[in-house]
């Protein structure tokens, strides 16, 4: 029956109070950190287990469907034709060699033989065929990859030929897994590919099989080793887990106290990281920020047809100090789209457009606009480019350009206003790419939405070409040539890089962001 | 009772129905496009109106409500737009988390809460200030925030407890107790005071009546006094509270699930609210109504057993 007690608990009340609390919390703390998490290297060569935060849940088991800012979750499971390996080394995968034609219309693969999907059936040319036949023709974010392909030619069981429409320099890039179609899918999971979600195992020849039985979609994808993998020395692990960790501020903490691997970082976190003892970071400054100024015909704003008017913006801009006061010390200033690391960088282009007011002035008074005009901007209320778009305005407004802002909230809205002719330079985020594909996004007359006005540019058009047809000796000479001419051009003014951040834990391998690669290949991780 | 429960459910279906159509439309004038997100900005119009079509966005509101509303009224809540996974299937796994933080949220609050609240009103003092300051902080402290320094100070300072994660009970007893400790405990410290306060103030009420003068003058002791007559007359505006906090703590565990890593509905919702997931909004939508009209239907219930009027 229920006491109320009479006057205040005694000591011994306490005591027992308090004995009961240690005692609980030692029984739980023995669970804190359960040594079934950790991945401790296995005899056989293979850890038990790694553990990867992620930022987002998987939008589907399917490689067309999976967004390959998330590549991993398909990557795990589906072996690409072509591996993007470390260092940005194309590597063999399920083909184990490649030619390409002269001219970049062509690519033929030849296959492994013996290597069967994790249900049995044979990789054969026949199977990567109709893969990539449902990829191209799919609804979905990779389809785009394969926008060129115009056949596939069967040659025998093991080979077959790509045929494109047109000259693609990045071939090896569009059957890899870079771009979601290079990841190929059994004819089982084809035939059912409606089926192909979270719910249901997956249907490739990857490392790994996705087994829905151990994962909760949207919080933890669980991975087994599979047993029909053709080459068990890239298999580090017995079971991968990927972890749904939206907020940073726990991924973080989950990673400083043992219970994953590998975190995806964040800005928001990343000094608290960088001064932990017990996590190690990488970084790559890859995602520039900046506006991009579409309106280069001067349809909407005249002013903006002069180059002169273009380079004044660049010139006006104060990237050292809007970098560190955003970004801190993981940012980097610069005048250029493509980063480090990439084909179109030079040091030269990166720093082209010092800080000058005073020969912006100039320039705006060369271009007939001593008074400079009103600039109709398009922002977005995420990624930080909105925080990007108020430091600019100060500047601009310092040379004369009064920047009239329109800020948008979602993707839509975006799309709309970079395309509806309203807006003269829309503030853009762009993770940085090879030369083509961004030139493909960006500078092709009918790319949308990043060229709203579809500015035709033949010198820039030329420059595509000869970067389109080049041999891939000659490839990044070419890249950097048509970067060098887009930055002289003042097509964009791109303010800084931000970082793509990995946090992991001390022994972990294979982590590094190098050669072009803005995410980690769980494939790569290991221990040492 | 038979009235209440028969009350309760000529209610609750209409309360349900609306509550899902309302959030129906305002999920859909939500700025954003679904097939805009799936597809990737630099995806050709041609290709994200025919994506747009295949998952029936095309239709008229009215028309996409309406087969949703059929196929729910059968048992079927379609398929989540990003994964194309079942939205039933998702719903099952992740609503016994989010009742299990919450649950036990409400046990120890109403534990510790109405404890709190009756020995204060009892003892006066130090006490009674202290519940008063203590509800005071635990209104204005943010239970994200607050969890978020637990984690910093009894996972990474102190690792008693894991900073993320859920296990299930059937997996390991000790390991679900582990990792609802920290959870537990936020929502605990956020609600408890809140409580206490009331437990206290209608205890007080109830004490300074007539008829409690009168049992104590018929020589009852204080303890039948308080255990038999005022916490009875004092339970019902208590169980209302019970009743909000309940539905509150719901409303709080969305945010903390998302601090504590737990596969609950509300890192669900987040999750499908940026999506612009309307199927997945609509079925997180329709388990909280059902779950929120039945907590109403309890504290009716219990209304009805603390007083007698209430029956009739």
């Amino acid at each position: 029956m229920f006491t109320i007690p009479r006057g205040r608990p005694g000591r011994r009340s306490w005591a027992t109070v308090l004995a009961l609390t240690t005692v609980t919390a030692l029984a739980l703390s023995g669970c804190a950190g359960d040594s079934d998490d950790q991945p401790t290297q296995s005899s056989g060569g293979r850890a038990p287990l790694l553990t990867f935060a992620v930022s987002a849940p998987a939008t589907g088991m399917n490689p067309t469907t999976v967004n390959t800012a998330f590549a991993s979750y398909a990557l795990a499971a589906y072996e690409p034709l072509v591996y993007f390996g470390p260092g940005g080394v194309y590597q063999p995968a399920l083909a184990e060699s490649w030619e390409i034609a002269e001219g970049n219309t062509a690519i033929s693969l030849r296959l492994r033989s013996g290597v069967t999907f994790a249900d049995g059936s044979p990789v054969d040319a026949a199977a990567v065929k109709a893969s990539l036949e449902y990829c191209g023709s799919s609804a979905s974010i990779n389809a785009l990859a394969l926008r060129d392909l115009d056949s596939i030619e069967l040659t025998d069981d093991l080979s077959l030929t790509l045929r494109l429409k047109q000259a693609n320099p990045l071939l090896l890039n569009m059957v890899s897994q870079e771009l979601g179609c290079g990841m190929i899918i059994s004819p089982a999971g084809l035939a059912q590919i409606d089926d192909l979600t979270v719910d249901s195992p997956s249907a490739g020849a990857g490392a790994y099989v996705y087994d829905p039985q151990q994962s909760v979609p949207g919080d933890t994808y669980t991975y087994t080793a599979n047993p029909r993998y053709y080459d068990p020395s890239k298999q580090h692990f017995d079971k991968l887990v990927l972890k749904v960790m939206m907020e940073p501020q726990a991924a973080l903490n989950a990673l400083t106290t043992g219970q994953v691997d590998v975190a995806t970082g964040s800005l928001a976190t990343a000094q608290q990281a960088a001064q932990s003892q017990s996590v190690e970071m990488s970084w790559i400054p890859v995602v520039w920020a900046g506006l991009n100024l579409i309106d280069r015909d001067g349809a909407l704003t005249p002013a903006m047809g002069d180059v002169r008017v273009r380079q004044a913006i660049n010139y006006a801009i104060n990237r050292e100090a809007i970098t560190q006061a955003i970004l801190g010390d993981f940012g980097v200033p610069t005048s250029s789209p493509a980063a480090e690391g990439y084909d179109g960088w030079t040091a030269q282009a990166a720093s082209y457009y010092s800080y000058d007011p005073t020969k912006a002035k100039a320039l705006l008074v060369e271009a007939g606009y001593p008074d400079g005009f009103e600039l109709p901007v398009a922002t977005v209320a995420w990624g930080g480019l909105d925080v990007v778009t108020t430091a600019l305005t100060p500047m601009l407004a310092e040379i004369g350009i009064t920047m009239v802002v329109n800020t948008t909230t979602d993707e839509k809205a975006y799309a709309d206003a970079a395309t509806n002719r309203q807006a003269s330079a829309v503030a853009v985020g762009y993770g940085s790419l090879p030369m083509f594909r961004m030139a493909t996004d960006l500078v092709l007359p009918e790319a949308r939405p990043f060229n709203g006005f579809g500015t035709d540019d033949p010198e820039a058009m030329a420059l595509l070409q000869e970067l389109r047809l080049a041999a891939p000796e000659q490839s990044a000479e070419r890249a950097q040539a048509l970067n060098t001419y887009l930055v002289e051009q003042a097509w964009f003014a791109p303010v800084m890089f931000t970082p793509i951040l990995i946090y992991y834990r001390d022994g972990v391998t294979g982590v590094d962001l190098t050669g072009g690669r803005q995410t980690v290949s769980i494939l790569d991780v290991a221990l040492k | 009772m038979g009235r209440v429960v028969g009350r309760w459910f000529l209610t609750a279906l209409p309360v349900v129905v609306v509550v899902s159509m309302l959030t129906f439309v305002l999920a859909s004038l939500v700025p954003g496009d679904p097939a805009r997100t799936i597809l990737g900005i630099n995806a050709p119009q041609e290709q994200v109106d025919a994506l747009r079509q295949q998952l029936g966005l095309d239709l008229p509101l009215p028309q996409r409500y309406w087969d949703w509303l059929v196929a729910a009224a059968h048992g079927d809540l379609g398929r989540s737009i990003t994964t194309r996974g079942s939205v039933a299937a998702e719903l099952a796994g992740r609503l016994q988390v989010t009742l299990s933080l919450v649950v036990l949220g409400l046990i120890v609050i109403v534990l510790v809460g109405v404890g709190l609240g009756l020995i204060s009103a009892i003892k006066g003092g130090w006490l009674g200030r202290a519940v008063d300051l203590l509800s005071l902080i635990g209104l204005a402290v943010p239970g994200f925030w607050l969890g978020l320094v637990l984690v910093a100070v009894l996972a990474v300072a102190v690792p008693i407890f894991p900073a993320t994660g859920f296990v299930h009970f059937s997996d390991s007893p000790t390991g679900w107790a582990a990792s609802m400790a920290l959870p537990v405990l936020t929502l605990a410290l956020t609600g408890t005071a809140g409580l206490a306060k009331q437990t206290r103030s209608s205890v007080l009420d109830e004490l300074g009546k007539d008829y409690v003068r009168m049992l104590r003058a018929r020589g009852l002791s204080e303890r039948r006094v308080i255990l038999l007559h005022v916490s009875r007359n004092a339970g019902a505006p208590i169980v209302t509270v019970v009743g909000l906090l309940f539905i509150g703590l719901v409303s709080g565990a969305v945010l903390l699930e998302t601090v504590f890593v737990l596969p609950g509905l509300g890192s669900l919702t987040v999750a499908a609210t940026k999506a612009h997931d309307i199927p997945v909004i609509l079925g997180v939508t329709l388990i909280l109504s059902f779950v929120v009209v039945t907590v109403n239907l309890l504290v009716e219930i219990s209304y009805a057993l603390l007083n007698p009027k209430v029956r009739t």
